[in-house]
């Protein structure tokens, strides 16, 4: 276990330098993020919304700039012919960890920008504030998890982002269902109790499926 | 499957508050269960694919999955038809219609992925893996999240009635069925099931013979090519 984690942890590291050595990753996704949420306070113009609306539209954001960001990790070790080399030197574990570390990282990045964005240029008061950040942490896990396995399938693809986009989606999907059902109340509907409470929880369940299942399946696929 | 249509139209009763759209039920919920049978063969083949990279279980985890993809269309299409009849509108956000569009566009996504690789071997990995994956979020879909409180459903509970749903103070809505009614709807079952045996059986017999006749076409192909060359030039 260990070992594990100490090759997850150099996976980890080497990909924060290439991508620091790019900033490929980063700045597409944030700016992407940024875009999204000024073309929508542009149709907007500020307009006050119900809590639900304003929670769904800012997870929309969040799924769609992961989507197209968190095919990086593999894709591009397929695109600079890494692949190979990476296989040799860790074991698929250690690979697995390394790389849902990773996307986990770069979704937390990603929402402390969103999140805070979209909130002032929304006009989206976030009343509850830790339990957003709760919700937020708990999702960018689930959407880590989702994404892991689904990278690693889509570098055999063909047009890997649109088959990325495609594949990942609707196992997203009920992820963002009850994502947006736990964070209508940061934003102010009802109470913190009761239903969103439970949304948590499948928040929860699903992405403890999503890991132990995808943590079974990348050795099977990544070493062929 | 004759004498079930036959037996859904003449040998039940009307069904109380609904009249005869009721007999809908006969084929609504066969779909439903048909494609959860197939979705879990899908599955199987996917791991046994996985297990011992075999490609005839990819095949028939293939064949499964397409058939699955066909009988949820056919459920989710009888179902908004009887949900237009009976609660007034096509699609009204139950949770089961939710869970059940999800449900599409995952296999559907399978089909997507699965057609942009060429390559045969990394195709049944990955569309091993991905078919799996898709079992447990659908699985989760259809039979965890629907359960839970909070989520509220016009559906009926699960036609066998369990103990706790005899408990509930409303048995028109729980699965309270005439013997009538219950024999034509296993034998439903069971013809459905038959027939999506059938076709899974033929889709699988199609994709071994296109594979096997794949390279004595490929080269027939050359050998035509090779063939046809000469005579070209001596027209020329």
């Amino acid at each position: 276990m260990r070992s594990v984690v100490r090759g997850a942890w150099a996976v980890l590291l080497k990909d924060f330098r290439s991508e620091f050595r790019t900033r490929y990753a980063l700045s597409a996704i944030a700016l992407f993020a940024l875009t999204s949420i000024a073309a929508l306070s542009f149709v907007l113009r500020g307009q006050a919304m119900q809590p639900e609306e304003s929670a769904g539209l800012s997870w929309i954001i969040v799924f769609f700039a992961a989507v197209t960001g968190l095919a990086r990790p593999f894709v591009q070790e397929a695109e600079s012919g890494t692949e190979l080399l990476l296989r040799q030197a860790a074991t698929s574990e250690a690979v697995w960890l390394g790389k849902f570390l990773f996307s986990l990282v770069l979704m937390l990045g990603l929402e402390a920008i969103i999140f805070p964005v979209y909130s002032a240029l929304m006009n989206a008061p976030v009343v509850r504030v830790w339990y957003l950040a709760l919700v937020a942490a708990l999702g960018a896990v689930c959407l880590s998890a989702a994404t892991t396995l689904i990278a690693a399938l889509v570098c055999k693809a063909r047009a890997r982002a649109t088959v990325f986009a495609v594949a990942a989606l609707p196992v997203m999907l009920p992820a963002l269902v009850f994502l947006v059902q736990a964070s209508g109340s940061a934003f102010g509907a009802g109470d913190a109790g009761g239903e969103s409470a439970s949304a948590l929880r499948l928040v929860v369940s699903y992405s403890g499926i999503l890991i132990v299942l995808s943590w079974l399946l990348f050795p099977l696929v990544w070493e062929e | 499957m004759v004498m079930v249509i036959i037996g859904a139209f003449l040998l039940t009763p009307a069904m109380q508050g609904l009249g005869e759209a009721g007999r809908i039920l006969y084929f609504h919920v066969p779909c439903a269960w048909v494609s959860t049978v197939a979705y879990l063969v899908a599955a199987y083949g996917g791991v046994r694919y996985l297990a011992t990279r075999n490609l005839d279980f990819d095949r028939q985890s293939a064949a499964a999955a397409q058939i699955g993809l066909l009988f949820t269309v056919l459920a989710t299409a009888s179902g908004a038809v009887w949900a237009q009849i009976a609660w007034g509108k096509w699609w009204n956000w139950d949770p089961r219609q939710t869970f059940i569009a999800m449900v599409m566009l995952l296999y559907g996504a399978y089909f997507a992925l699965r057609l942009s690789i060429d390559q045969i071997d990394q195709r049944a990995v990955v569309s091993s893996a991905y078919v799996t994956f898709a079992l447990v979020a659908a699985v989760f879909l259809m039979f965890i999240a629907i359960r839970l409180p909070h989520t509220s459903t016009l559906h009926p509970s699960p036609v066998l009635p369990t103990q706790a749903d005899q408990d509930e103070d409303s048995p028109s809505l729980k699965g309270g069925m005439e013997p009538d009614m219950r024999i034509v709807l296993m034998s439903s079952l069971a013809g459905f099931t038959g027939l999506a045996y059938w076709m899974w059986r033929v889709q699988v017999r199609v994709d071994r013979l296109a594979a096997d006749l794949a390279p004595a076409q490929e080269a027939a192909s050359l050998e035509g090519a090779t063939t046809a060359h000469p005579a070209s030039g001596a027209d020329a």
